[in-house]
């Protein structure tokens, strides 16, 4: 952490966040401190002694403690896996002699850990990094002599890739074109080659990334051309020359993927926290040794189909990154066809599954890129070729033969931001995406905060400017979790699920102001135009009032004569779907999917509360 | 004697257990847990409870690891409800409360307090607390390990609580519930909840005879305690 960083979380944390000590009470000042301990995963390093010491400081300074700890780390691990949907102790193992450890590669979404790596680092999060770092155990030698133990094994694997690269050169210097069928034991041979690492002391998963993500290469080099004549070993096959550079490219790429490893002198490393982990970093002349879709925690996890297609794994970026969990919401049809998903009735979730579906056109079994390939291979075995794949991937394409691929805002509406159709595309986006990271910041709270706990929608914007202030994003995301445990929603004791602790901004005036739920969404989507001065369409979505009895709603008049309650918010949720009564709402204004399901199943929960008894 | 002493303990763990569940179960309308019912007329004034899900097969095996048995021990990590019950538990973990798994997103689920979740973490918590009441019977208790039922691993006791058992054993003054208490419950409870415990450790389990009893229910009391085993 460089030390304008460090000034600037100290200046922060000590002097902007709220010091909302209550000393009065020493019992829940203690209580206190045991869930911040609790959430920052340090329960089990609070004696009585730290205790006593936390409690001579204000609140913030007992915050910045936590958050100072080598554990910081691991609780950022568990934070940014939550954002991914995950429970961080499945990245947990306990061995059989009681150490507790990372997984040595981690599977799923290995992003969360560089990125919680790099908080603690005080650097900047590089969530969407398609070549992150890799945290792994450090490899144990057999013998005594680390530095020998490696040059040992390095030398083993040259001379066992330099045997291979000779197997293909001829006697006059030339290179011999191989057939599909000749380069299969050749790929072996290569994997074989790097077999041993395990039962040399490295992590038998590092041996496995190696297979998949690297020597995987070969494989693709040479079935890319005709993936379907490789089983008939008919079809021209790739050059050994191409085979033998990519040789070359792995082989550095291991050779400098060693050396960076320490080897460690014990037999049994320790490993406490997430900062115990070596970092290395990887060639990016081959493929992300960990890729953000991995095979066990998303090819796998979610199988595409023949019918089906790609729409389990559009569904996921949409909950995962849009924080769009696919509500239920009537929209117009922005176009109508032969496409699945062309129904008006399905378009409600077709109309943005469909086009993120679209990233994952050419991937098939197992994850595999296709792209270029005459047949595709689905994961229930299903294949498409020729005019059947050709009418497949055109489903994605618009009469003007430009993708109909990306974040759609609406039927027909990519995000303005949107470029690009491929995955790495999408990964560039949601890297600059304000949707994102208003997604990114809300899992957080709900983290610390329980998934149940109503937030204001103000607060979380708060959060977001403080969290876009900070020097970088490893810093603001350190900033952010410091703010939700200060917050009042996390120092309430059993808190009031449906309750808002903390609202906007002190001074704000909050009278009439609508319930929490949706304020924030009202303020930013609708009461410019619906307010107290200017209420278009007679409609204040600025006021909520007291109506009939009990009920509240929104002033709200057709004719100049006062709509019900029932009347009133069953035409809002008409307009803010579009599907009757004019044109939806909001008028030249883009409101992302999320909200405006948001704002329509609130809509209907109001409409529905004037029916209960 | 014997056998009243057996119904009186089986009648205790009911008004336990149902205690927890009518907790758990009205959520928002109980205002007290089952402690609290004990001695309400000691704290009438008690509003606060415990309004969450089970926290789960995970977090209590973490709890309870850290706060039963001495971190240092290399065996100590190994521990989990299952050392105690068999395997069985393991497999039933997914009524425990747990995150799905087999998806790509995991979900908690099954932490929502039911009679059956409710009976499975009494039976589990009980026999934890009648194993710890077992160690009473050993003579030499300087460096008393905790050894489970059906696996042969030994588990070192916290070294709080290796210094609290003897005097919790031989019911001595110098025995510090509140101590007790804070080493098992830390500070998850309100300051409210202590006070009716302690009351009922000084009027209620200080009349139990029965050593094995009362060592297995001044454990089991806090380990049921809803402060302990649900989220906020």
């Amino acid at each position: 952490m460089n030390i304008l960083s460090l000034v600037w979380l100290v200046f922060t944390t000590l002097c902007t966040l709220p010091a909302a000590r209550a000393a009065s009470d020493p019992w829940n000042e203690q209580r206190w401190i045991q869930k911040v301990a609790n959430a920052l995963e340090q329960r089990q390093d609070l004696s009585s002694t730290t205790m006593a010491q936390l409690m001579q400081l204000e609140r913030s300074a007992i915050v910045a403690y936590f958050l100072n700890r080598d554990q910081f780390s691991d609780a950022a691990l568990a934070a940014l896996m939550h954002f991914y949907g995950r429970d961080v102790s499945r990245l947990k193992a306990v061995a059989p002699d009681g150490q507790t450890s990372y997984h040595p590669m981690v599977w799923a979404l290995p992003q969360a850990m560089s990125a919680a790596r790099n908080a603690a680092d005080g650097l900047a999060l590089d969530l969407f990094d398609p070549y992150p770092k890799v945290l792994i155990r450090p490899p144990t030698p057999q013998s005594g002599d680390a530095d020998g133990f490696r040059k040992e094994l390095l030398r083993r694997l040259k001379a066992r890739f330099t045997e291979i690269r000779t197997a293909f050169r001829r006697p006059d210097g030339t290179w011999d074109k191989l057939a599909g069928c000749d380069l299969i034991p050749t790929i072996d041979e290569a994997n074989s080659g790097a077999m041993g690492l395990a039962l040399a002391g490295f992590e038998p998963r590092l041996e496995k990334l190696i297979r998949s993500r690297w020597l995987g290469v070969l494989s693709s080099e040479v079935t890319r051309s005709s993936p379907l004549a490789v089983a008939a070993c008919d079809r021209p096959s790739t050059s050994a020359q191409e085979i033998s550079q990519t040789l070359v490219q792995i082989e550095r790429a291991i050779e400098d993927l060693f050396a960076q490893l320490p080897l460690l002198e014990t037999p049994e490393p320790s490993v406490r926290t997430l900062r115990d982990l070596p970092i290395v970093t990887v060639s990016k002349e081959l493929p992300p040794l960990l890729d953000h879709f991995t095979g066990e925690g998303f090819w796998r996890a979610l199988p595409n189909s023949s019918s089906n297609y790609n729409r389990k794994r559009a569904a996921y970026l949409l909950r995962t990154f849009f924080c769009d969990e696919l509500g239920a919401i009537s929209v117009e049809s922005g176009h109508s066809g032969e496409i699945h998903g062309g129904n008006p009735a399905c378009q409600s979730c077709h109309f943005k599954l469909d086009p993120l579906a679209g990233l994952f056109r050419n991937h098939g079994y197992m994850g595999k890129d296709y792209t270029g390939s005459p047949y595709l291979l689905f994961d229930d075995f299903g294949e498409m070729a020729g005019d059947i794949l050709n009418k497949y991937l055109n489903s994605w394409k618009n009469p003007d033969d430009s993708w109909r691929i990306g974040y759609y805002l609406q039927p027909g509406a990519v995000h303005p931001d949107w470029r690009g159709n491929s995955l790495s595309d999408f990964l560039d986006f949601a890297s600059r995406s304000k949707d994102v990271k208003t997604c990114f910041i809300k899992r957080i709270a709900e983290h610390f905060l329980g998934e149940r706990q109503a937030v204001d929608g103000a607060w979380l914007a708060t959060l977001t400017l403080n969290f876009n202030a900070a020097p970088n994003s490893g810093i603001g995301f350190k900033h952010l979790i410091g703010e939700i445990l200060l917050s009042r929603a996390f120092a309430t004791e059993d808190p009031d699920f449906s309750q808002c602790y903390d609202g906007p901004k002190p001074g704000d005036n909050t009278a009439h102001r609508p319930p929490c739920a949706v304020a924030h969404l009202l303020e930013e989507n609708c009461t410019s135009c619906h307010n107290d001065r200017v209420a278009r369409g007679n409609l204040d979505l600025s006021q909520w009032q007291q109506r009939e009895g009990s009920r509240f709603g929104f002033p709200h008049q057709d004719h100049g004569t006062d709509l019900s309650v029932d009347e009133s918010f069953d035409r809002l949720q008409k307009r803010i779907s579009g599907t009757s009564l004019g044109r939806q709402m909001p008028i030249g204004r883009m409101m992302n999917s999320a909200d405006r399901q948001k704002l329509y199943q609130w809509f209907g929960e109001q409409k529905a509360s004037g029916k209960r008894p | 004697m014997k056998i009243r002493r057996k119904i009186l303990s089986f009648y205790f763990s009911c008004f336990i257990l149902t205690g927890l569940i009518i907790t758990c179960g009205e959520r928002q309308t109980s205002p007290q847990s089952s402690l609290q019912m004990l001695s309400s007329t000691k704290n009438p004034g008690i509003s606060s409870r415990r309004v969450g899900e089970m926290e789960g097969y995970s977090s209590i095996n973490e709890k309870l690891r850290q706060r039963l048995f001495d971190i240092d021990d290399k065996n100590t990590r190994q521990f989990s409800i299952e050392s105690i019950g068999g395997i069985g538990v393991y497999q039933m973990r997914k009524l425990l409360g747990t995150y799905s798994e087999g998806s790509p997103t995991h979900r908690f689920q099954n932490g929502e307090p039911n009679p059956f979740n409710t009976m499975l973490w009494h039976h589990q918590l009980s026999t934890l607390a009648r194993g710890f009441s077992r160690l009473c019977e050993i003579q030499n208790r300087d460096n008393v390990e905790f050894t489970v039922i059906d696996r042969e691993v030994s588990f070192a006791l916290h070294p709080n609580l290796r210094a609290m058992m003897p005097a919790l054993c031989a019911g001595s003054p110098s025995f510090t519930a509140r101590e007790f208490w804070e080493q098992l419950m830390h500070y998850e409870a309100p300051h409210s909840e202590q006070e009716a415990w302690l009351h009922f450790v000084d009027h209620e389990l200080a009349a139990q005879k029965d050593t094995l009893e009362r060592v297995q229910e001044t454990f089991t009391t806090v380990l049921l305690n809803p402060y302990l085993l649900l989220q906020e």
